[in-house]
């Protein structure tokens, strides 16, 4: 019976109402990776679960393998991430980092260093003043950890020097071309230097390295930032074979942000 | 064993329906096999009727089968207090407190950036349309205490504030009835953030 329970740390990715009180939720487990698991009786108010069924939520949870889908038996919240929810922004690239998660892991297949990623990245969105810069940081680790890392250093295909500005970025290729190279190449994105330096920097630093982030989002220009969105957005949008939805919130936040400052 | 092919297709179709399982499909089954053609004729007409008549308020977008939904006729209604839900079913639950005096918009959804579900999918234009006349004064949002509940109220309350209209959120917190040391570290933070004077 022991060997039917394990208890892992989990975060909740996405989850769907089943019946009248139960949710099926996708956790992303450190032990276990990205699995569906049965929340019941999670929908009534009075629930002990209901609290850790919440999305972008970090728990220490207790589940039963079951027939289909394993079940909850258990949860103890480590961190609500309530300042996230606070916020409409930081709702929008939450849902960002988790919808990656969601679409770049497999079913049981475990990476724990991208789980620590994510809890450690969402405790930094509830806080941040840059959470753009943030989730573009996530997304280039999270590449990186699962082996879909930008080149972004020299060409991508014969590795000579990229200095002309501005270079070209191809998201099929997934990296940066010499002046030779993108003449091949039908889909390159022009960007300038500075966007492949500022990416790179992400790639360095660690998402709690507070005081690094805060130099940054002080010295990347709004246009640099932009573009690697763009880039980014290109090369993700390239590995996965539907579009990202929490891109089109994110767009919307961004325009509303727009016109009130204007 | 298999059933026969008529019985089958109706355990199918009661199958779809929402928390309806294999199991529960057939005693439904079952139970219209041994009912007089009466009531499976009665059942048959309701589903069609509510499929014909039914339809969303022009004003609030509640189920009606009149012109104009019962609330919006209702003259007793203080039209300067509009409660927004997400669901009809939501204000169906507020109804039932025979405490809210004020009219309704329903959503017809929440925002759920992860499912794609955007404010242009919801009654939202709606209802800034039905704001312009300057009748409400307060706009009260009910949506759910989850993500995709507080997304959507956050983002009412940044288009309606600029208008000038009290925008207020109903409080969330303990369970009425509820043990404190029972409730998760969740409600708790947002109990304590939705505290008031006494
Ligand atoms: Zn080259
Ligand atoms: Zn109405």
């Amino acid at each position: 019976m022991s060997l039917r329970v394990y208890t892992t740390p989990a975060v909740v990715l996405h989850r769907i109402n089943l019946g009248e009180n139960d949710k099926i939720l996708t956790l992303f487990t450190r032990e276990r990776g990205k699995l569906s698991a049965v929340a019941k009786g999670s929908r009534k108010p009075i629930s002990k679960l209901a609290g850790a069924t919440e999305l972008f939520t970090h728990s220490r949870m207790q589940l039963a393998v079951g027939r289909s889908l394993d079940v909850i038996t258990q949860a103890e919240i480590a961190h609500p991430f309530q300042r996230i929810r606070g916020d409409l922004t930081r709702i929008a690239y939450a849902s960002f980092l988790t919808e990656l998660v969601e679409r770049f892991t497999a079913e049981r297949d475990p990476h724990a260093a991208v789980f620590d990623l994510l809890v450690e990245t969402l405790s930094v969105l509830e806080r941040t003043p840059s959470p753009g810069l943030v989730a573009q940081l996530f997304a280039l680790r999270l590449l990186a950890n699962l082996g879909y890392r930008p080149h972004l250093e020299d060409c991508v295909t014969c590795h000579q020097a990229v200095d002309a500005e501005p270079a070209a970025f191809s998201p099929s290729l997934g990296g940066v071309l010499c002046a030779a190279h993108r003449r091949r190449h039908a889909d390159v994105i022009p960007v300038r230097l500075d966007t492949l330096a500022l990416a790179r920097m992400l790639l360095r630093i660690p998402p709690t390295d507070a005081a690094a982030l805060q130099t940054l989002a002080e010295h990347a220009l709004p246009t640099v930032c932009r573009e690697l969105d763009k880039v980014l957005r290109a090369h993700l949008q390239y590995r996965l074979e539907r579009p990202l939805r929490s891109l089109d919130f994110i767009q919307e936040i961004q325009a509303m942000d727009a016109t009130a400052s204007t | 064993m298999e059933y026969a092919k008529s019985l089958a297709r109706l355990i199918g179709q009661l199958e779809r329906l929402p928390g309806v399982g294999p199991k529960s499909a057939q005693r439904m089954a079952f139970w219209i096999l041994a009912h007089p053609r009466e009531d499976a004729a009665a059942l048959a007409e309701a589903i069609l009727e509510v499929k014909e008549r039914i339809r969303l308020c022009p004003v609030c977008f509640n189920f009606t089968d009149e012109e104009v939904c019962a609330i919006d006729r209702d003259p007793r209604r203080d039209r300067s207090l509009l409660c927004v839900v997400a669901e009809t079913r939501d204000l169906a639950a507020m109804e039932k407190t025979n405490e809210f005096k004020g009219v309704y918009h329903v959503l017809q959804g929440v925002i759920s950036p992860m499912d794609g579900i955007g404010p242009e999918l919801l009654k939202i234009r709606e209802l800034l349309r039905r704001l312009e006349d300057g009748e409400v004064k307060e706009v009260i949002l009910a949506t759910n205490p989850t993500i995709e509940g507080d997304a959507t109220a956050l983002y009412l309350a940044r288009l309606i504030k600029p208008l000038g209209i009290k925008v207020t959120r109903i409080a969330h917190g303990l369970p009425v009835g509820g043990d404190l040391d029972y409730a998760d570290q969740a409600t708790l933070i947002q109990a304590l953030e939705w505290r008031r004077e006494m």
